[in-house]
């Protein structure tokens, strides 16, 4: 597991290394002046939302209880993104029941593919790292031959994890300050500290532990909130 | 690097859409011990004949039986467990003589062992189920240079201890 996390890792790397040097080449390709070019890297506002599915999700599901916010800002055509959210899910065994409580939060970079949208209307690829604080319980009866039948309850606290992820998505401008969008994202390489007795079935933010990659869909209403006036976008048409 | 970076996310979509076979388990409350010999240098298994078997700290016996394999029974309330094995070997006569006969020798041995107890949810709709894990032999009166832990998780069909008689 370790080793296909740092294989993971060395991907984000490079792609973070390749990133860069486009980034290098397109401001000497396109804005050879230094200080126009400084100036493309200035974010121009800020995005904060939510997402629509977690919120449904929470008031229909009885036994799921959560929610998540997401931010993001522009550095030219990156965008460094934040995802805060909280999930509380019991599940119902056949012989009993586990629940979980906790926290997460993903960190990383969208890269807008969409290059000359006057809107900046955004698909784009991304990486994270998502981080999970946890506890977690279960209540269970079994049968033993020769000791006779029995029952446990376990509880795990301060449980900690993290994964990587692989996002993908739409930001649209749908009226003035208004945006909305989908990220999928493709998790893997979860890995959770602090277990004890109870192997931990679901992590907050990730799913089931048990597998190694999981796909994972948000449905997301943005506010913006502008910081400055947004430089014209290179070749962009005229509106 | 590129062609890298493509075939490690194939390889992720497809990982991401297998599912695991649900419900699976292997586990088993029993450690399961194996008796071997060594006759001219080959090993093979040995039948033991038990007389009893006494479960310490509780006043259970265990019946007895003749077989190259034991298992003993561990409590998922505890994290150890420990056997007083009662067996009878055959002394082959060494000599010639018609009136000699082979003789029977009552041995009793100790082993103690120390375990965990691991809750196991291998998916949502699975039950959760008890794994013996970390299994060490903490005390024991047999040679302790011919006893060893072959796997130390309980799990059905497999040997955990092996002796060399």
């Amino acid at each position: 597991m370790l080793q296909m996390f740092k294989y993971y890792f060395s991907i984000l790397f490079s792609v973070a290394i390749l990133a860069v040097n486009a980034q290098q080449k397109e401001a000497e390709i396109i804005l050879p002046d230094s200080l126009r070019t400084r100036s493309l890297y200035i974010p121009t506002g800020i995005r904060i939302g939510t997402d629509v599915l977690t919120g449904i999700k929470s008031y229909r599901n009885q036994t799921f209880d959560g929610w998540e916010v997401n931010a993001d800002v522009d550095f030219n055509r990156y965008y460094l993104a934040i995802d805060y959210g909280r999930w509380a899910q019991a599940h119902n065994l056949p012989n009993g029941w586990y629940d979980n409580d906790g926290k997460y939060f993903r960190v990383g970079v969208d890269m807008n593919v969409l290059k000359k949208d006057p809107d900046r209307n955004m698909f784009f690829i991304g990486l994270r790292y998502a981080h999970a604080s946890f506890s977690d319980s279960a209540y269970y009866t079994y049968t033993n031959s020769y000791y006779g039948d029995g029952q446990k309850y376990l509880v795990n606290t301060n449980l900690t994890a993290n994964w990587a992820e692989i996002t993908s998505g739409l930001r649209v401008k749908i009226w003035k300050f208004l945006w909305m969008g989908y990220t999928i994202r493709l998790k893997f390489a979860p890995n959770i500290h602090g277990n004890k007795d109870l192997q931990s079935l679901d992590i907050p933010g990730y799913g089931v532990s048990a597998r190694t990659a999981y796909w994972g869909f948000n449905y997301q209403l943005f506010f913006r909130i502008p910081v400055r006036k947004a430089p014209k976008v290179p070749g962009a048409k005229e509106e | 690097m590129a062609r890298a970076l493509l075939i490690g996310i194939v390889i992720l979509l497809f990982s991401s859409c297998y599912d695991k076979g649900d419900c699976l388990f292997t586990n088993s409350s029993y450690v399961i011990l194996n008796f071997k010999k060594v006759k001219n240098g080959v090993v093979s298994d040995s039948s033991v004949i038990f007389t009893s078997i006494e479960v310490m700290n509780s006043d259970s016996v265990l019946g007895g039986g003749t077989s190259a394999f034991l298992a003993l029974p561990v409590d998922p309330t505890k994290t150890e467990a420990g056997f007083i094995i009662h067996s009878n070997q055959v002394v082959l006569r060494t000599d010639t003589n018609p009136v000699t006969k082979d003789t029977i020798v009552a041995e009793s041995y100790k082993i103690r062992f120390s375990y965990r107890n691991e809750t196991v949810i291998p998916t949502v709709n699975c039950e959760a189920a008890i794994y013996q894990k970390d299994v060490t032999i903490i005390e024991t009166t047999y040679d302790t240079a011919r006893i060893r832990i072959i796997s130390n998780q309980l799990n059905r069909n497999a040997t955990n201890v092996q002796i060399l008689l």
